[in-house]
């Protein structure tokens, strides 16, 4: 990858993809499909490096979020990775994809990377509903479980605006907008009242 | 308009002062509702009759919160309101200028009594700590409801089956339109948590109200809810990031 700003989105994602498949492997194994691992592995070979992360502003707020989702539990799990993130990754995609601003392979990997989500997206959702059929008790859980995320995505969304923001027009609240629009009609399908779900991000967003 | 058993139980100074700055957006609020109301009026004879009806029930909405308030020992703080009402009044006051009905009704007809909805119905459940409050907010409720229904129907049959040119007057107008109106939200958002309301509800409210309203007008659901949560994002994050926050 030539251009290092793609390189360094790209190492990014790479660094969540890897940590997603890691994570569904040790807790939610029915979560690790093969177009998530194809994809992955994809990602090793596409030249994004760690160095490229680590040497930038975005790799604390990075290993903050990371470390937020990283549990032993499988419904948080659920929640976290194969519903907040795997939502929050499309909407990357989605977002990225559509910027004229990056490269043709970029744009390309950023679509396959929401094919790859997709088994994930839905085994999940099958597997919430099985597991907490009660849409009020599973929006108690998910509060609980992605409270810190949306406080340390708002970090990680102030360096994204300033890294990427000027020249891939690549913002925080478009990927919100985005991301939004497509976890409240997933959670609505799970039992969840839709309002209350958009006041629980807005008041995390606030921090109240 | 009092409900039995209703009585003010006010009970700190930061209480008052709260329902004070409250209370203040809510009465001048209302009146600057009627004003818009009147200038949409003079921009089209063929709704004036509607449109000055509506301009009568905000101002009637006025006087029962002015009432409520006095009966409660509630201080209306006029200068909070001014400062929170000016960048709405300028805004409506440039549409008016412009003769743009189009945009004085989303800012009037949507994101303001989206506002509206988002802390009264809410606000009905604490009411009846105020004397005369839960009659007056219940019937304002009400209308605000009657004037979106009839804003919806306008804009369903003005832009049917062209929803592209609505979504570009809403993107035109909600740029404006939700920093201010959502601006003032966030500004009260303490002030809702002293009188025992939550501001996240109340956000999340009138940002799914807002959502639905575009919905209602025939605007796919997930194009509505990027354009509201896109512009919310920043001012939550303001509001997050405020001095006195930390």
């Amino acid at each position: 990858m030539e251009d290092s700003l793609e390189a360094l989105f790209w190492a990014i994602l790479r660094r969540f993809e890897s940590a997603a498949i890691r994570q569904y492997d040790r807790v939610a194994p029915e979560l690790a499909e093969a177009a998530k691992r194809a994809y992955v592995a994809r990602l090793q070979d596409c030249g994004a490096t760690d160095a490229v992360l680590d040497a930038s502003e975005l790799a604390a707020p990075v290993r903050d979020l990371l470390a937020t989702a990283a549990n032993n539990d499988l419904v948080t799990t659920l929640i976290v990775q194969g519903l907040f993130l795997e939502h929050l990754g499309r909407a990357i995609y989605r977002v990225a994809g559509e910027q004229d601003s990056m490269s043709p392979e970029s744009r390309a990997l950023a679509a396959d990377g929401i094919v790859a989500s997709d088994a994930v997206v839905a085994r999940c959702t099958e597997l919430l509903a099985r597991t907490i059929p009660n849409g009020e008790d599973l929006f108690h859980r998910f509060v609980d479980a992605s409270r810190d995320l949306v406080e340390r995505l708002d970090t990680l969304g102030e360096a994204v605006d300033h890294v990427f923001g000027e020249r891939f027009h690549l913002h925080f609240r478009d990927i919100m907008g985005d991301f939004t629009a497509d976890l409240l009609p997933a959670c609505v399908e799970l039992g969840m009242t839709r309002r209350k779900v958009v006041a629980h991000l807005t008041g995390a967003l606030m921090g109240i | 308009m009092t409900a039995a058993g209703e009585t003010s139980t006010i009970q700190t100074t930061e209480e008052r002062e709260s329902a004070g700055k409250l209370m203040g957006l809510v009465v001048f609020g209302e009146m600057v509702a009627a004003r818009t109301y009147k200038l949409m009026a003079d921009l089209r004879p063929e709704f004036a009759t509607i449109l000055r009806k509506f301009a009568s029930m905000e101002g009637q909405h006025a006087t029962w919160f002015r009432d409520t308030s006095q009966r409660n020992g509630i201080e209306l703080d006029k200068d909070f309101a001014d400062k929170e009402l000016g960048y709405l009044i300028d805004q409506v006051d440039n549409y008016s200028a412009q003769k743009d009905f189009d945009a004085l009704m989303i800012v009037q007809g949507f994101i303001v009594e989206s506002l509206a909805i988002a802390t009264y119905e809410p606000f009905l459940e604490i009411a009846p700590k105020y004397e005369g409050a839960s009659a007056a907010f219940a019937q304002a409720l009400a209308d605000e409801r009657y004037h979106v229904d009839w804003v919806t129907r306008y804009l369903r049959l003005r832009f049917f089956d062209n929803h592209d040119e609505f979504m570009s007057l809403t993107d035109r107008v909600n740029v404006q339109g939700i920093d201010c109106v959502g601006g003032t939200l966030m500004s009260i958002a303490n002030g809702l948590k002293s009188v025992g309301l939550s501001a996240a509800d109340c956000t999340g409210a009138m940002m799914d109200e807002y959502t639905s309203l575009l919905e209602n007008v025939g605007v796919e659901s997930r194009r509505a809810t990027k354009a509201v949560v896109s512009l919310f994002v920043p001012l939550a994050q303001k509001y997050r990031r405020r001095p006195e926050a930390h």
